[in-house]
C-alpha cells in the first residue's frame, strides 16, 4: 500500500509558512491563477504513463475523419458516444471508461526532442535535464514505498528521468517485462554479500574521499538504493510470472502487453509512477500495413489494462495516460503520413477523470485543434490529479526556478468529474 | 626559454605540412550571405532532363558473389607527423590552455603519476584497462620518453581501432539492422576506413556522395540510415559534422538560433536529386514467388532486401518548399533552389553546377568537408577533445553557431587549425592532444551544470567509463591482452546478395533467387558462424557470453546485455549513450553474469590469482589488475579485517570490481 507520508506534512507547512523552509519550499510566487480547487485533487495515487513512440497517427486511431484525409481504417462505434477507427476494436469496448483529448497541440516535429517534450513538458536543452512526472511527484510527495523505487520505466532506458532532482528519483528500468528485475540472487547467499560488500564500501569510501564529485556520489546512491531493494519484501512485484497465464494472455504476449501488466503489478504494490514504452509508430511509409501490424498489441494491452484496473477497483485512483510525441499529417505523402505536432490525440483514464468523455476536437481534416491542450497543460492536468502543488516552484541548483509543466501550464479542469 | 619556443615555432612553420597558415589571426565570421552571389544566380526553374549514366551497381555478372568476407585490410600504421611536430603542436595547446587559466587565476592541475596515467591512457586510446603485465611493464620502464612511446604504440593497436569505432558508431547512430536492411557491409567499410586511417574529410565525402545499394556499396549506409526522411537525415548531417543546431528549422525559422526554414530547405535541395529508399522486400516476394513453392515469398525477400535499399541519383532536383510554408519570401510548394552558405567572401566558394543536378551531392559534400569551412574542422576537433577531457571546449557539442561562446575561444580555433594542419587525420590529431600536458594532468571533479560552460581545463574531468570501456575491461581481465585477437565481420551476409536487381526482369530475378537458394545463400543465421570469423579465429564463449569486444558484437548490443544496461547508446539518436548509474547496473555488478566470468576457472584473472603465491602478492596482483596501482596501507588493513570477519579470499575480486574506483577514469 502506498504511504504518502510527506503529503500532509507539506500541506501543513504551506499553511503555516511565512518564510522559507529550506531551498525547496518557496512561498507562492505564481502571479497567475491560484491552484484550482476540486474534489479530485490528489485522487490519482498512482500513474501509468504509456509512451507510444514514433508519432501515433491521430486520424488512424482516436480521431477518425471522412473525406480527403480519411485513413484506411474506417470509423467504428464504441461504448461511448465517440468513434475510433477499426484498428482499436477492444478499446472501443472500454471507451466508456476513458477520456479522450483530441486537441493536443505542440510545435516540435523531430522525434528526439518531441519525445523529451512529451515526457517532461520542457524543450530539450543541453544545459539542463528536466524531470519526468515521477520525479516531480517524488519531490513533492516523498517516496511512495519504503524499499521499492517510486518510479519505474518499462521497455525503455531511464534517460535521466530524475532531471535536476537527485538520481535516486530516476525510474528503475525494466527493459524486458518477462525477465523483470534480473540479478537479484547473490552467489553464496545474502550473508556472503554482507561481508564482501563491507569491504567494497570501505574501498569506495577511500575513493569518494579523494574525489568529492557529483557523479561519484550519485553512483554510490544507486548502490545503496539497490541494497535496500534487495532486502525488500515486495520484490516479487517485479516478477510477472506470478500472474496466471490467463491474465497474461489477456494483455497480449508481447513486450507492450506484458509491460502494461507489469505496470499494474508495480502500481498495485506501491510504485507511484510507471512509464511503459512502445516503438515503431513512425509511419512515413506503408501506413496501412504498419497499422495492421502495430495496432492489435496496443489495442489489446490498453483495453486489458483499463479493464483489469477497473475489475480490481483500482481505476479511480490510478491515472492511465496514453501519450505520443506528435500525430501524423492529415494529407498523405506517398502511402504514409509525415510528422504532425499541430493537432493530435492523447487519452486519459481513471484517477478521477470523466468517463466516456471527449475534450476538444479537431477540424474536419484533423488539421487544427479546437480548445487546444498543450503538453505542459497535459502535465499540469496529470500533476493536479496526482495532488502536486502546481504553483510551488522548485529551485534547481543552477538557481533557476521550475514548475510542473513550466510557467505557462494550466490544468484542463474540464476533464475531471 | 622564449628563444627556444620561437625557434620551435619557426621550425614548425617551416615544416608546414598543411597549406593553411597555422598562426593566422584572421577572425572567422559567423555565417553571412553574399548578396551579389545570390543576384548573380540564374533562376533556372525548368527541370532539365539530364541523362544520368551513373553505374548504380558494382557488377553485372552471372555468377554469384562470394559467400565469404573480402580479405581483411592491413592497418595503416604510419604516422603523418614527426615527433618534433607533435611536441610543438601539443606545446601550442598547452600555451593556449595555460593563457586562459592564468587570466582567470586558475591553477593548472599537477601532472598525473604513472599509476593514474597508464590506466587512463589504455582506457582512452585502447578502450580498456591494461593487464597487470602491461601496467607493470610501463611502471618499471625508466625511459623518460615512455609516455610518448606508449601513446604511439596504442594508437596503432587493434584496441585503438575498436575504441574509435565505438565512438564513431555512436556519432553516426550506427545500427546493424534497420527494419529489413542489414548494415554490416557499411560497418565493414567504416572499420576499413579506420584501419587505413583515411582522412575524416574523405570519409564524410564518401558517405555523402555514395551511390548504389547496401549490398554493392558500403558507404551508402550513411544516407540509408534515414530512408525516405531526407530532412531528418540532413538535420543529423548538419548536427554531426558541423555542430549546427538546425533541427527546429525543418518546420519554421529557428526560435533560438540564426537558421531559417528557407535556409534549411535550400541545403536540403542538394539531396533533392537523390532517392534514398528501402522498399519493402515482402512486396517483391509476393510478386515473384512461385505457386508450386519452389520459390517462396521469403526466399525472394531474403535475396532482394539488401538490393532494395539504395541511394540513387535521379535526373532532376525535386525538393519543393512545403505547402504550409509560412513566410513571404518564397511561394509555398515552389521548387527550391539549392544554396550553400559562404562564411567568408573570397575563400570558400564551391561552384554549384545548376545544370547538372547529378552533381548536387558532390557540391554539398565539397562545401561541408572543405578545410576552409570553419565549422567542419572545429566540430570534429571539439568532439574529439570531449572524448579525452570529458567536456567540449564549447558545449553543447550540437551548437557551434556562435564560436565566441566557447569557454576558451582561442583554444577552439587552435584545435580547428591543428585538425586542418593534420589533414583531417583523426589519429594524428588525437596524438597531439594526448601528448599535451593539459591532457596528462590530474582530473578535476565534475563541474556543476552551471559551471560547465566556464570550465577552463586545468585537467580533464573525472568521468565514469563508457559501457564499452567497462565491458572491454572485463574482457581484458578474463582474456588478457589477447582479447583483440577475436574479431567478427558480418559483411558477407550483405555482400553475398549483391546483384543488379533494378536491371533484371522478374524471371531473371527468379533465376538468381533459385541459384542462391540451391547454393545455400538464403539460409539466414542470427548466430555467428564460421564465415564471420576474422582470420579464422572462433570467438570464445564463456557462461553464455561471447567474449568479444563491444565493436564486434551486434550494433547496438541486445537490450539485456551488460553493454546496454551500462548505458550503451540505442543508436536512435546521436550520442545517446549514458554514464548514469541505475539499480539494474548495481545488481549486475553485485550478482550478475559477469561475475561468473571473472570467477571462471579459465579466466585469466582467476588463473593468475591461483598462481600468485602468498596472500600479499595475490592482493598486489589484484590491485594492479583492477586499479593499476599497489594497495595503500589503509586498504591492506581493511582487507585483512574483512578476512578476519569471515570474508572469503575469492571474494576479493568481487570487492574490487564493485568498488567505485573500478568504473571511473581518473
Amino acid at each position: 500500500m502506498m504511504k504518502p507520508f510527506q503529503f500532509s506534512r507539506r500541506q501543513f507547512v504551506e499553511q503555516c509558512a511565512l518564510g522559507v523552509f529550506g531551498l525547496t519550499v518557496l512561498p507562492n510566487l505564481k502571479a497567475s491563477n491560484s491552484l484550482p480547487l476540486g474534489a479530485g485533487f490528489g485522487k490519482a495515487k498512482r500513474i501509468i504513463f504509456l509512451q507510444v513512440r514514433g508519432g501515433m497517427s491521430h486520424i488512424d486511431t482516436f480521431d477518425p475523419k471522412r473525406g480527403k484525409t480519411q485513413g484506411p481504417g474506417k470509423a467504428i462505434k464504441t461504448k461511448a458516444d465517440f468513434q475510433v477507427t477499426e484498428y482499436l476494436p477492444k478499446t472501443a469496448k472500454i471507451a466508456d471508461k476513458i477520456c479522450l483529448i483530441r486537441s493536443m497541440t505542440a510545435k516540435i516535429g523531430v522525434h528526439g526532442p518531441a519525445q523529451y517534450f512529451m515526457r517532461t513538458a520542457f524543450a530539450q536543452r543541453n544545459t539542463v535535464k528536466h524531470p519526468n512526472l515521477g520525479a516531480w511527484s517524488q519531490h513533492y510527495l516523498g517516496s511512495s514505498h519504503d524499499t521499492l523505487p517510486s518510479s519505474a520505466c518499462i521497455n525503455t532506458s531511464p534517460k535521466q528521468g530524475n532531471g535536476f532532482f537527485p538520481t535516486a528519483y530516476s525510474p528503475i528500468p525494466i527493459l524486458d517485462p518477462d525477465t523483470g528485475l534480473r540479478n537479484i540472487a547473490t552467489r553464496g547467499g545474502s550473508e556472503a554479500l554482507g561481508n564482501k560488500l563491507k569491504l567494497s564500501e570501505k574501498l569506495s569510501s577511500f575513493f569518494s574521499a579523494r574525489y568529492q564529485d557529483d557523479n561519484v556520489r550519485s553512483y554510490r546512491e544507486f548502490y545503496d538504493n539497490t541494497l535496500r531493494l534487495l532486502k525488500s519484501k515486495d520484490l516479487d512485484a517485479f516478477d510477472i510470472s506470478k500472474e496466471n497465464s490467463a491474465t497474461r494472455e489477456k494483455f497480449g504476449l508481447n513486450k507492450f502487453g506484458q509491460g502494461c501488466l507489469l505496470a499494474r503489478r508495480l502500481v498495485e504494490t506501491g510504485v507511484r509512477f510507471v512509464e511503459v514504452a512502445t516503438d515503431g509508430w513512425d509511419m512515413h511509409n506503408n501506413l496501412e500495413s504498419e497499422m495492421e501490424d502495430l495496432s492489435p498489441p496496443l489495442d489489446q494491452a490498453y483495453a486489458a489494462l483499463i479493464a483489469d484496473l477497473e475489475a480490481r477497483g483500482l481505476l479511480d485512483e490510478t491515472l492511465v495516460v496514453l501519450a505520443t510525441e506528435f500525430g501524423r499529417k492529415p494529407q498523405y505523402s506517398g502511402n504514409g503520413r509525415g510528422h504532425y505536432p499541430i493537432c493530435y490525440s492523447s487519452v486519459l483514464a481513471g484517477g478521477g477523470v470523466k468517463r466516456g468523455y471527449v475534450y476538444g476536437s479537431s477540424d474536419q481534416d484533423g488539421a487544427l485543434p479546437n480548445d487546444p491542450v498543450t503538453v505542459p497543460d497535459l502535465h499540469a492536468t496529470i500533476g493536479w490529479a496526482a495532488g502536486l502543488p502546481l504553483q510551488e516552484k522548485f529551485q534547481a541548483s543552477s538557481g533557476r526556478p521550475f514548475l510542473v509543466g513550466g510557467d505557462k501550464a494550466n490544468p484542463v479542469m474540464d476533464v475531471f468529474a | 626559454m622564449l628563444r627556444f619556443l620561437l625557434l620551435n615555432l619557426l621550425v614548425f612553420c617551416f615544416y608546414n605540412f598543411g597549406t593553411s597558415n597555422f598562426i593566422s589571426a584572421e577572425p572567422f565570421d559567423t555565417k553571412k550571405r553574399t548578396e551579389t552571389k545570390r543576384k548573380e544566380k540564374k533562376k533556372n526553374r525548368k527541370a532539365r532532363e539530364v541523362k544520368i549514366d551513373s553505374p548504380v551497381f558494382s557488377q553485372h555478372v552471372e555468377d554469384l558473389p562470394p559467400k565469404v568476407n573480402s580479405p581483411q585490410i592491413e592497418p595503416n600504421e604510419k604516422f603523418r607527423m614527426s615527433v618534433d611536430q607533435i611536441k610543438s603542436a601539443s606545446l601550442w595547446i598547452d600555451r593556449t590552455v595555460g593563457n586562459r587559466l592564468i587570466k582567470n587565476g586558475v591553477q593548472p592541475n599537477k601532472q598525473t603519476d604513472d599509476f593514474v596515467f597508464v590506466r587512463r591512457i589504455y582506457l582512452d586510446v585502447a578502450g580498456r584497462i591494461p593487464t597487470d603485465e602491461e601496467a607493470s611493464s610501463f611502471l618499471k620502464n625508466n625511459d623518460p620518453e615512455k609516455r610518448r612511446k606508449l601513446i604511439d604504440k596504442l594508437l596503432i593497436s587493434d584496441g585503438y581501432r575498436s575504441h574509435l569505432f565505438n565512438w564513431m558508431a555512436d556519432l553516426l547512430r550506427h545500427r546493424g539492422k534497420l527494419r529489413r536492411s542489414n548494415f554490416n557491409h557499411y560497418e565493414r567499410w567504416l572499420k576499413d576506413q579506420i584501419a587505413q586511417n583515411i582522412r575524416w574529410d574523405e570519409v564524410v565525402y564518401k558517405m555523402l556522395t555514395a551511390e548504389g545499394t547496401l549490398a554493392s556499396s558500403g558507404p551508402t549506409g550513411y544516407l540509408l540510415r534515414d530512408p525516405g526522411m531526407p530532412l531528418d537525415n540532413l538535420s543529423n548531417t548538419l548536427n554531426v559534422f558541423l555542430s549546427a543546431n538546425v533541427s527546429c528549422a525543418q518546420c519554421h525559422d529557428h526560435p533560438l538560433a540564426d537558421w531559417t526554414q528557407r535556409e534549411f530547405y535550400e541545403l536540403a535541395a542538394f539531396f533533392g536529386a537523390t532517392d534514398v529508399s528501402d522498399r519493402d522486400p515482402r512486396k517483391v516476394g509476393n510478386r515473384l514467388k512461385l505457386p508450386d513453392g519452389s520459390i517462396t515469398k521469403q526466399d525472394v525477400a531474403s535475396a532482394v532486401a539488401q538490393n532494395l535499399a539504395r541511394v540513387h541519383t535521379i535526373s532532376s532536383q525535386t525538393l519543393k518548399f512545403p505547402d504550409d510554408y509560412a513566410y513571404s519570401d518564397v511561394k509555398p510548394g515552389s521548387q527550391v533552389d539549392p544554396l550553400l552558405f559562404v562564411w567568408d567572401d573570397e575563400e570558400l566558394t564551391v561552384k554549384v553546377d545548376e545544370a547538372d543536378p547529378s552533381k548536387l551531392r558532390q557540391n554539398f559534400a565539397e562545401w561541408l568537408t572543405h578545410k576552409k569551412n570553419p565549422r567542419f574542422a572545429i566540430a570534429i576537433a571539439n568532439r574529439l577533445w570531449k572524448r579525452f577531457f570529458g567536456l567540449g571546449v564549447q558545449e553543447p557539442l550540437e551548437d557551434l553557431d556562435d564560436l565566441t561562446k566557447a569557454s576558451n575561444p582561442e583554444l577552439l580555433q587552435l584545435l580547428g587549425k591543428v585538425m586542418v594542419a593534420a589533414d583531417f587525420d583523426l589519429r594524428e590529431f588525437q596524438r597531439v592532444i594526448l601528448n599535451s600536458k593539459a591532457y596528462q594532468a590530474v582530473s578535476s571533479v565534475t563541474p556543476s551544470s552551471g559551471d560547465a560552460e566556464d570550465y577552463l581545463f586545468p585537467g580533464p574531468v573525472l568521468r565514469r567509463m563508457s559501457a564499452e570501456q567497462a565491458w572491454d575491461s572485463i574482457l581484458a581481465l578474463v582474456l588478457g591482452s589477447s582479447l583483440d585477437d577475436y574479431k567478427v565481420d558480418r559483411s558477407n551476409r550483405v555482400t553475398r546478395y549483391d546483384f543488379p536487381y533494378e536491371q533484371m526482369s522478374p524471371d531473371e530475378v527468379r533465376e538468381k533467387v533459385l541459384l542462391m537458394k540451391n547454393n545455400g545463400y538464403l539460409k539466414s543465421n542470427q548466430r555467428i558462424v564460421e564465415a564471420d570469423f576474422v582470420d579464422g579465429k572462433r570467438p570464445v564463449k564463456m557462461n553464455d557470453y561471447f567474449l568479444l569486444r563491444a565493436s564486434e558484437l551486434s550494433q547496438p548490443a541486445p537490450e539485456n546485455h551488460f553493454l546496454r544496461m551500462f548505458g550503451q547508446s540505442s543508436r536512435d539518436l546521436v550520442n545517446d549513450s549514458s554514464v548514469e548509474g541505475s539499480i539494474p547496473q548495481a545488481l549486475m555488478l553485485m550478482n550478475g553474469g559477469v561475475q561468473r566470468l571473472l570467477y571462471d576457472r579459465d579466466a585469466r584473472l582467476s588463473k593468475m590469482l591461483r598462481r600468485s603465491g602468498d596472500f600479499k602478492s595475490a592482493v598486489q596482483f589484484l590491485f594492479l589488475s583492477f586499479f593499476c596501482r599497489p594497495p595503500t596501507p589503509d586498504e591492506m588493513n581493511a582487507i585483512e579485517q574483512a578476512l578476519a570477519q569471515g570474508m572469503k579470499k575469492e571474494d576479493l575480486s568481487w570487492a574490487l570490481f564493485n568498488s567505485t574506483e573500478f568504473l571511473f577514469v581518473q
